[in-house]
Parts: C-alpha cells; structure tokens; sequence
C-alpha cells in the first residue's frame, strides 16, 4: 500500500484552517524581513502575521537585540540630585513589543516555561504584568530588586517608544489566524530582532519564532564603518571636512 | 517634515529642527565670540541626541562656525594674532593637564556633576561680574565714555604692570606679561578638557577683564583659539571614542556658520557694553537653569550609565 498520498492528505488536514483541527505546529511571519535604515529612515512598520490552533490562547512577542545595560538611580544629598551605584541588567532588550489573545499576566504564567526555555526567562521582568508600567517609577518604590531595575529600564524604554505593551491583535476566532503591526521607531537598536509566538496545540505547548533585521544602509552604513573601522581617517576626514565648510562660508560671507 | 537618520548616534532628527539649533547657536558664537556649546550640548540632548555625541559632534561644526567668524574677524583686523598665540600654547598645557584631570574625575563616578557644579560657579561668578559691570558701565556712559572705560581698568591695570617680561600687543594695545595670557589659556584649557567646551564664554570675559584687552578684538581672538581647541577636540573624540557624527555636525554647520555670520554683522552694531550685558544676562539665565536641574526633583530617577556594545 502507497502511503505517500494519506500522508499528504493527513498533512492536509492539519494545514486546514478552522475550528476542530487542532495544529500541532504554528506559523509566523514578519514583513518586512529587513529593514535598512538609510539617511531619510525614520521608523518602519512591520506587519506579523501566523496562524496557530483556533481558539488556544497565543502570546506574541517581538525581542529586539538584547545586550549589557547599566542603570542607576537618582538621590539627593547635599540638596543636589546625584546617581547611586549603578546595577547592571544582563541581556537586556534594546527594543520589546508584547500582545496576546487573553490578558498578559495570564499568558505568562501559561508560558512561563517555554519562556524560560527560549532564553527569555527574564524577559516577563520589563513587562507590565504586575500592573501597569509607570511613566514615573515612585520615589517610594526603591529599586532594591532586579524587578525594580527592570521596570525602571522598562519605563525608560516606554518613554522612547521602545516598549510597546499596547499593541492591537487582529486575532479571528475560527480560522486561528492572526496578525498586528508593530511600529519600530528610528532609535531602535540596528541589529536582529525575534518574533515569538507561543500557543498550544494538542495539548502541548507550541513556539513559532521567525526574525528580521534592522541594518543601516548606504551611506549611513559606510560612514559609521568608516568611524569605528578607520578612526583616525575618520576623524581627520571630518576635520578637514569642517575647515572646508567654515573657509568656503567665510569667505562667501565676507567678500569684499 | 524632513527627517534625517544620524549614522553615530542612531536616531531621526528633524532637519529643520536641527538646522534651527545650529543657526542660533552660531548667531551667538558670532555675535559674542563664545563657541556656545554650553547652550548647544543641553539643546541636542533634549532633541534625543546621546550626550556623548553630541559633545564630540559640536566639537566638529565648532571648528566650521569658529573658521568662519575668524575670517570675518580677520578681515575686519579684529584679530589679535601675538595674544592668540599665547593663549594657545596655554590652552594646549591646560588642555594636556585636563584630559588627566577628566579621566581621574571620571573614575571617581561622579563626573558629570562634577562638570555641573563647575558650570554653575564659573557662569555665575563671570556672568555676576559682567552684569555688575556692563550695568556700571552703561551708567557711566551716560555722563562720560572716556572717564569710565578709565575706571574700569584702573584695577586690573596696577598689578598687571607688576609682573614679569611685559611685552606690548600691538593690535590689543595693551602691555602685559605674556605670562597673564598663557596662564588664562592653560586654565580654559583644563576646564575645556574637563567640562568639553571650547572654553568661549570663560576666555571673552577674562580677556576682557584680565589681559584688559578691547571687547571689539577679544571675539575674533577667541574664536581664533577656540579653532584650534575644537580641532583637537574632534580628532581625539573620533579616534578615541568614536563619538564625532558628521551627519549631524554638518547640519549643525550649515546652520551655525549663517547664524554666525548674521551675528558677526549684528555683533558689529553693538557697543562693547551691551554685548557683555547681553552676554552676561545669557550666562545667568543658563547658570539658573542648571541650578534649578541640580536641585529640583527630575522627572524620572533613573539613568542609564553605559551602553553596552555597539
């Protein structure tokens, strides 16, 4: 007996949209796939969409390029405000965007493993999940706890619309797809940027992670090359350029 | 709304915006001889420049506004070239001195307070002094011009005359030690080195009150030094840490050398009094807002220290 047609056909079955069908698998994908930041770049909007088991829950999130950050906070004494020591944050994201299919801290609690498996464990730290992300973390909320120095970075991100905890979900009921738009404005970090998408299917839990890039291009690219590969060119380069600039004005301004 | 993405310091910024920015703050470096990166530093953060670019890219449109007013200066003979020469090699000794005075400050963690509280008591003091002053002298003016520029330099003038090797600065007219010149160099220089100015609205007071020196030539000569200061400046922040970018310092420039062409003819208008006036009531009016930074309560109480990578 030829199997290769019923395996075709189960797999079929399964690829089908809509509610009864169960996915074992889930879909995600984000549009554009690269963004190059050039000299007139001010911020992209990415379109993700995918498609998952109809009717189990989904948490969707968008992790941009993680990296050491340290961060401090302001006291007074001697009636001028002063850092404190400094905390360091480990892998912290430059960019974080978040929407799902039910509330978030119930999503997380839903997925907290498969988190921690994706190395995103201290990723729940900078999200709202235990109330709301201040614009102003309390005086009287000191950040003696890695949260609290996570939800300080995180107010710091969400004041430069770099962490969007707000985002819409366009999420149809029957069919399991689903699909958002996430604006990266131009302080974005460059760099890789994960999509996640974490939901379940047949009772088990299922991930979905797909990327796209953030990479400056022409003679963005080229110039900070120039200043991190080539310093010294760089920096004579931009002084011979400046002197050029001030005499050529000089003069035009000062003919006689 | 054009904007323009920043390849260093990685942000959009509007272009206007930045034109605008660098057009007054050269107006200001022309009309008064200061390279106004005390003003400029604070205004690029606030449009969402990184602190550290924005000093190492102000460094560079510097050397444009400042090339830029000296030929004005220069044609106009405004420029002493013998006290610009001594303010220069102080200012290269100070300068020298203060990259070590900067990196000890640094380690200690608290430099940029540091900076703030040296802005405050050198703003406040040199634009205390100069408001008293142009305000006397404005008075004085009234009943005799002549009697009261006298006036004015008579203190200066008797222990100036005591120090060693006196030589005469014939574009200045004034005969001092050149010791005087070099040693105010090498100070704006450890405080150009440390707080990361050209050192403009230091040197054009103390030039005018130390070394006695016409307020017509102390624009051009400062400007004359502060060239050279921003030129070094650019060179060491691009090779040492990579901070200078010239994207944003060429819109700076554009900006700044029209603006400073428009304040070298306003400049030119005006009398020496009431440039200080002028100037003076700028210096107060940026000490009292950093006073007002240092102690009120900001809006958020956290920092970011570093940055990691790149």
């Amino acid at each position: 007996m030829r199997l290769g047609p019923v395996i075709k056909l189960l797999g079929l079955l399964v690829l089908l949209p809509g509610q009864g069908f169960a996915l074992t698998s889930a879909t995600i994908n984000a549009n554009p796939d690269q963004i190059r930041a050039g000299l007139f770049f001010d911020g992209e909007t990415v379109t993700i969409s995918g498609q998952r088991s109809a009717g189990q829950p989904l948490l969707l999130l968008i992790v941009g390029p993680q990296q050491t950050q340290q961060i401090a906070r302001l006291g007074k004494r001697n009636g001028i405000w002063m850092k404190g020591e400094p905390h360091t944050l480990q892998r912290a994201p430059g960019f974080l965007a978040v929407t799902g299919s039910k509330p978030l801290a119930e999503l997380i609690k839903i997925f907290d493993r498969p988190l921690a498996a994706s190395g995103l464990s201290a990723i729940p730290e900078y999200l709202p999940t235990k109330g709301i992300v201040n614009e102003q973390v309390d005086d009287q909320q000191p950040a003696a706890t890695s949260t609290g120095w996570s939800r300080a970075y995180a107010t710091m991100l969400k004041k430069q619309s770099l962490l969007l905890t707000d985002v819409s979900l366009q999420d149809n009921a029957n069919s399991g797809q689903f699909s958002t738009e996430i604006h990266l404005p131009s302080s974005a970090p460059p760099g890789t940027y994960r999509v996640i998408v974490f939901t379940r299917g047949n009772g088990q839990l299922i991930t979905a992670t797909t990327r796209f890039k953030l990479t400056k291009s022409g003679i963005v690219s080229r110039l900070e090359r120039a200043a991190f590969d080539q310093p010294v060119l760089y920096g004579i380069a931009a002084l011979l350029f400046a002197l050029m600039v001030g005499w050529v004005i000089g003069i035009l301004f000062n003919r006689r | 709304m054009i904007h323009i993405y920043l390849p260093i310091a990685e942000v959009s910024v509007n272009l206007l915006l930045l034109l605008a920015i660098g057009g007054g703050v050269g107006f200001l470096s022309g009309l008064f001889g200061v390279g106004g990166g005390f003003l400029l530093t604070p205004l690029l953060i606030f449009v969402g420049i990184p602190p550290a670019i924005a000093v190492g890219s102000e460094a560079n449109q510097l050397v444009a506004a400042s090339l830029s007013g000296v030929i004005a200066h220069w044609r106009g003979g405004r420029v002493d070239l013998r006290m610009g020469i001594m303010l220069l090699v102080g200012g290269l000794i100070g300068s020298t001195l203060g990259v070590s005075i900067f990196a000890w400050l640094r380690d200690s963690g608290q430099i940029d307070i540091v900076i703030k509280l040296l802005y405050v008591v050198l703003l406040g003091a040199i634009g205390a002094m100069m408001m008293v002053e142009s305000v006397r002298a404005n008075l004085k003016n009234l009943r005799n011009k002549e009697s009261a520029e006298a006036d004015e330099k008579t203190g200066a003038a008797t222990w100036r005359q005591r120090l060693p090797w006196q030589m005469h600065f014939p574009t200045s007219n004034v005969t001092i030690s050149p010791l005087l010149p070099i040693g105010l160099g090498v100070i704006v220089g450890i405080l150009a080195a440390v707080m990361g100015i050209g050192g403009g609205f230091i040197m054009v007071p103390a030039m005018i009150y130390l070394l006695g020196m016409p307020t017509a030539i102390v624009v051009g000569t400062s400007l004359f030094q502060i060239l050279f200061v921003a030129s070094n400046v650019t060179l060491q922040q691009a090779m040492r840490v990579q901070t200078v970018d010239v994207v944003l310092a060429l819109l700076l420039m554009i900006g700044s050398v029209l603006g400073a062409q428009i304040g070298v003819r306003a400049g030119a208008r005006l009398k020496g009094e009431e440039l200080r006036f002028l100037l003076a009531f700028i210096v107060l009016a940026v000490c009292g807002w950093m006073v007002f930074n240092l102690t009120s309560k900001p809006d958020f109480l956290f920092t970011l220290v570093t940055a990691g990578g790149h």
